[in-house]
């Protein structure tokens, strides 16, 4: 399917693109004809559960492992048998992968050292021997210093890592990922090593550098509140395939398939194979799957379906109730904590918005346009 | 705490905290005593002596003899089986990846002499650097070049122990090594790729070498303290001869204190050789809580 | 082809490691006027197990083989029967003295035996005990190493499961022994190794604590072999070798791994 739909008209080339990537280890095939385009300035979301290829993904995008078949490209050039540091990609992996024995500075100022000094200069006193040297050595110092202070790291500049909380490690991370100017910075689950807390402010400081760099960013995450809070477009992966490739709103209220809607959202989408309680809801129903929300269902004394509630769940602000229809389907439905509760065994009837019903095709699963 | 309770901890702690005493912390005291006594093994008394015996050891030439010696096998055999078992680790942990099992058999291979039992290896060590019936000397003579006398020139024979302790210990030193290697997260490696490390020299300079440094020292240490203690080779294979050529300081308290039976000057090369280990360790301990941690 | 060369630079290597292996089994096999000859090869050329027949029939080194057996066998189970009761309860019970006895034996790790073999020879020696098995075995029993690995291993065991014992009403030293002893196993066979290892291969003690060659382990009972035939007959005094190797070698060619883990993790003495 065709992914570049979505994307921004920018009448630029890409900063980074995927044509048709497949990677195959031994027997098993992790990503197969995966394509996907980024775009300067853009910000896009790679969202897979683990084991869906994502992190394959990235790491073909950076040069760290070579795709079986298709092509990466930079601005319309094939980079694909490149080294990672000649495509200037910035990666943040997710295990932070800082230098356990190189202080703030010196980890941060790696990727500009050894770019631009050669082997010898980078030994130590070479800057007292060639003024060249010297001179590099200055340029790194003041980059490092900047970029540092952009990210609130300037006072830990001589810490090593293992002195840092988490929180700086992470900064210490992106520095050294920004610290060249990439043309396209990758992050590797990047909140995934931090509280709760930290999580909410570090997403914002991340769309705000994204902001203030202008860079291309993707970012590769299990978690779609990551996804859905950051990116302006989000690729849903699923074994090693894109799913759908669209922005966050559009992949929630319009998902290209089943398996989009039932990944996507607080809460598994509810599915009513074809039939008479599905015609209940849609007329399509007696052919299609009718797919509804659970956050979309209400407890409607006209609705057009019917269930009986196995069991309740408070939650505080929303109440979650376990249905059973008659011919056996369970059903899950989220009201509001204030609502008073039927109680257990009753029978309860159901509705639905039609603009919050969605249509699938029972044998491809692929989304069938029912909403008027 | 009850009595019942106290009899309890001391049922099962007690035979153990009377053997530790009894054949440790008695003994070393012991050892610390006597080393200022001029006791003779047999001798129904002793005098004070005070520094006499360090004296002896420190001022004569038997046994300045001694400690150089053991001086110069440490410091042939800590850098060449602690370089080579690197590199041994290093080849093994890159082919480990594309040939599993040839670099399985190759590890069991450099591993044998640290099982092997050292006196019978170095009755073979003998008999392969046998002047007339030997192998070494019949390949060396096949090629024009000299056949010395591994074992009976003075010149030579601490280099032939060396030669056979770095054999020993190589073995031990890769698998500490390998260890160590595995313990390196690969994302490292993969920033250092990204980073513009690229060549195997400079990925070893960023990541491999300095990710090493606790295991370095570790294997530094350990090989040192096993190397200061060479007794095996000796005993088997030079008594310390020719003319105390290699005579070293564990065969010297052995010499001194069972065949000479001077239990107080045996006692003072026992108490030396004590404190160099613990000055050892020490500097081990100084090292690891200043740098190699990274905290 | 990089790759080739490596592999080359480390088999060469490991040639090198194996000539005194190779040569000791090849001299063994060999028979007499192979030996005693100008032409030395490097592999028999008529192999023979003659040497064999004439080391196991008439030499003691069958009698050295078991005193090495009875010295380790007994080392081993004496000090597994001081040391896993005190291991245990250092590392699940609380008693006076407890912190005390673990820095003894952390302080007792950094003494090799060399140290106190001076006075334990003169203790030996009052006592009249010298050149018996007691002299070999007993000195052993105290393995602070033994300590030290065994209670590691018994404190990673949840202390719930010892309170279960306990309420199940089984004594602290059944506990210590039907319930950590098992569970530490991979431990103890590690330093099971380690010291049937440690005293199968020393001379040391041996050289000082017996002069009859009736109790002579295996490293000393070939240096009497060595020194009586005095270079007559170095093919026996291989296939001795041989015989004496073997056991320790077999038992690491197959458990490697074990073996690597008991030898290597345990490295600190040795």
């Amino acid at each position: 399917m065709s992914d570049i739909l979505h994307s921004p008209a920018k009448g630029d080339l890409p900063a980074l693109s995927l044509c048709d990537v497949s990677k195959r280890f031994g027997e098993t095939e992790v990503v197969s004809g995966f394509s996907l385009d980024l775009y300067a300035g853009e910000f896009v979301a790679l969202l897979g559960a683990s084991g869906s290829g994502k992190s394959t993904t990235l790491r073909m995008l950076a040069g760290l492992e070579r795709p079986t078949s298709g092509k990466v490209m930079m601005r319309g050039q094939d980079v694909t048998a490149l080294r990672p540091a000649a495509r200037n990609i910035a990666l943040m992996f997710q295990s932070y992968a800082l230098y356990p024995h190189l202080s703030v500075r010196q980890n941060i100022a790696t990727p500009l050292r050894q770019a631009q000094l050669s082997a010898a200069a980078r030994l130590p006193g070479a800057g007292l021997v060639s003024p060249r040297t010297r001179a590099t050595e200055a340029a790194i110092a003041g980059r490092t210093k900047e970029v540092a202070e952009m990210l609130r790291l300037g006072e830990l500049l001589d810490r090593k890592p293992g002195q840092l909380s988490g929180g700086q490690q992470q900064r210490v991370a992106l520095a050294r990922a920004l610290v060249r100017d990439p043309s396209a910075f990758l992050l590797d689950e990047p909140l995934s090593n931090l509280d709760t807390a930290l999580r909410n402010s570090t997403r914002e400081e991340i769309r705000e550098l994204h902001r203030s760099t202008g860079h291309a960013f993707l970012l590769v995450t299990h978690d779609q509140a990551d996804a859905l809070s950051m990116a302006d477009r989000i690729a849903v992966m699923i074994a090693g395939r894109i799913a759908q490739c669209a922005p966050a709103a559009e992949i929630y209220h319009r998902p290209a398939n089943r398996d989009v809607a039932r990944f996507i959202g607080a809460h598994r989408m509810n599915i009513l194979s074809p039939g008479a309680e599905a015609a209940a809801l849609h007329p399509h129903g007696a052919k299609i799957e009718i797919g509804v929300r659970p956050e979309a269902l209400r407890i409607d004394p006209e609705g057009a379906l019917t269930a009986t509630l196995t069991s309740a769940a408070f939650h505080g602000e929303e109440t979650l109730l376990h249905l059973r229809t008659p011919a056996g389907t369970a059903l899950l439905a989220v009201i509001d904590g204030t609502a008073s509760l039927p109680a257990k065994g009753t029978q309860i009837r159901l509705g639905a918005p039609a603009a919050r019903l969605h249509g699938f095709d029972a044998t491809t699963g692929q989304r069938v346009e029912i909403t008027p | 705490m009850t009595l019942r309770e106290s009899l309890s901890s001391l049922l099962l702690t007690g035979p153990a905290a009377l053997a530790l005493v009894l054949f440790i912390f008695l003994p070393v005291t012991v050892v610390f005593v006597l080393a200022f006594t001029d006791y003779q093994i047999g001798a129904s008394g002793a005098g004070w002596v005070g520094l006499d015996n360090f004296a002896q050891l420190f001022g004569s030439r038997l046994g300045r003899n001694a400690i150089f010696n053991t001086l110069t096998y440490v410091a042939i055999v800590i850098p060449a089986s602690v370089g080579l078992g690197l590199l041994v680790a290093l080849g093994l942990h890159g082919l480990a990846g594309s040939l599993p099992r040839i670099t399985n058999a190759l590890k069991a291979v450099y591993f044998l002499p640290v099982a092997a039992t050292l006196v019978a290896m170095a009755v073979s060590w003998q008999m392969l650097l046998h002047p007339s019936l030997g192998l070494v000397n019949t390949w060396a003579s096949a090629l024009g070049w000299p056949a010395p006398l591994w074992l009976s020139d003075r010149d030579l024979v601490l280099y032939t122990l060396a030669v056979i302790g770095i054999w020993q210990t190589v073995g031990y030193n890769m698998v500490l090594f390998l260890a160590g290697l595995a313990a390196i997260q690969p994302s490292l490696y993969d920033a250092a790729e990204v980073d513009g490390a690229t060549g195997g020299w400079s990925r070893f300079w960023l990541v491999t070498w300095p990710m090493l440094g606790p295991t370095t020292l570790f294997v530094l240490v350990v090989t040192a303290a096993n190397a200061f203690r060479v007794f095996e080779t000796v005993a088997t294979l030079t008594k310390g001869g020719p003319a105390f050529a290699s005579d070293t300081i564990v065969y010297a308290l052995y010499r001194e204190g069972f065949v000479y039976f001077k239990a107080g000057y045996a006692s003072a090369i026992t108490v030396v050789f004590f404190l160099a280990l613990l000055l050892l360790t020490a500097l081990q301990v100084w090292v690891i809580e200043r740098r190699v941690h990274y905290r | 082809m990089k790759r080739l060369i490596l592999l080359g630079l480390l088999a060469l290597g490991a040639v090198a490691v194996l000539l005194p292996f190779i040569w000791m089994v090849s001299v063994s096999l060999k028979p007499q006027s192979e030996i005693f000859t100008a032409s030395v090869t490097l592999l028999p050329r008529a192999p023979t197990l003659a040497n064999y027949w004439q080391a196991v029939t008439q030499t003691a080194i069958p009698r050295y083989l078991l005193n090495g057996v009875i010295v380790t066998g007994g080392i081993l189970a004496l000090q597994l029967l001081v040391s896993v009761p005190c291991a245990y309860a250092l590392a699940h019970r609380e008693f006076r003295g407890r912190g005390l006895l673990f820095a003894a034996i952390l302080a007792a790790l950094l003494a090799p035996f060399h140290v106190t073999a001076i006075p334990i020879f003169l203790g030996l020696a009052h006592l009249g005990w010298l050149n018996s098995y007691t002299a070999l075995i007993l000195p052993f029993t105290a393995t602070a190493f033994g300590l030290f690995l065994l209670r590691q291993a018994f404190a990673r065991i949840p202390a719930e499961l010892i309170d279960a014992a306990r309420v199940d009403g089984l004594s602290e030293m059944a506990i210590a022994w039907r319930i950590a002893f098992p569970l530490a196993m991979p431990t103890v066979i590690a330093f099971a190794i380690f010291s049937v290892t440690a005293h199968w291969n020393d001379l040391f003690w041996p050289m000082i604590a017996t002069t009859d060659p009736d109790l002579a382990t295996p490293p000393r009972g070939i240096l009497f072999y060595r020194d009586a035939e005095s270079g007559d007959e170095p093919g026996p005094l291989m296939a001795g070798a041989v015989l004496i190797t073997a056991p320790l070698v077999l038992a690491f060619l197959l458990s490697q791994r074990r073996f690597t883990q008991g030898l290597a993790n345990t490295g600190l003495k040795g």
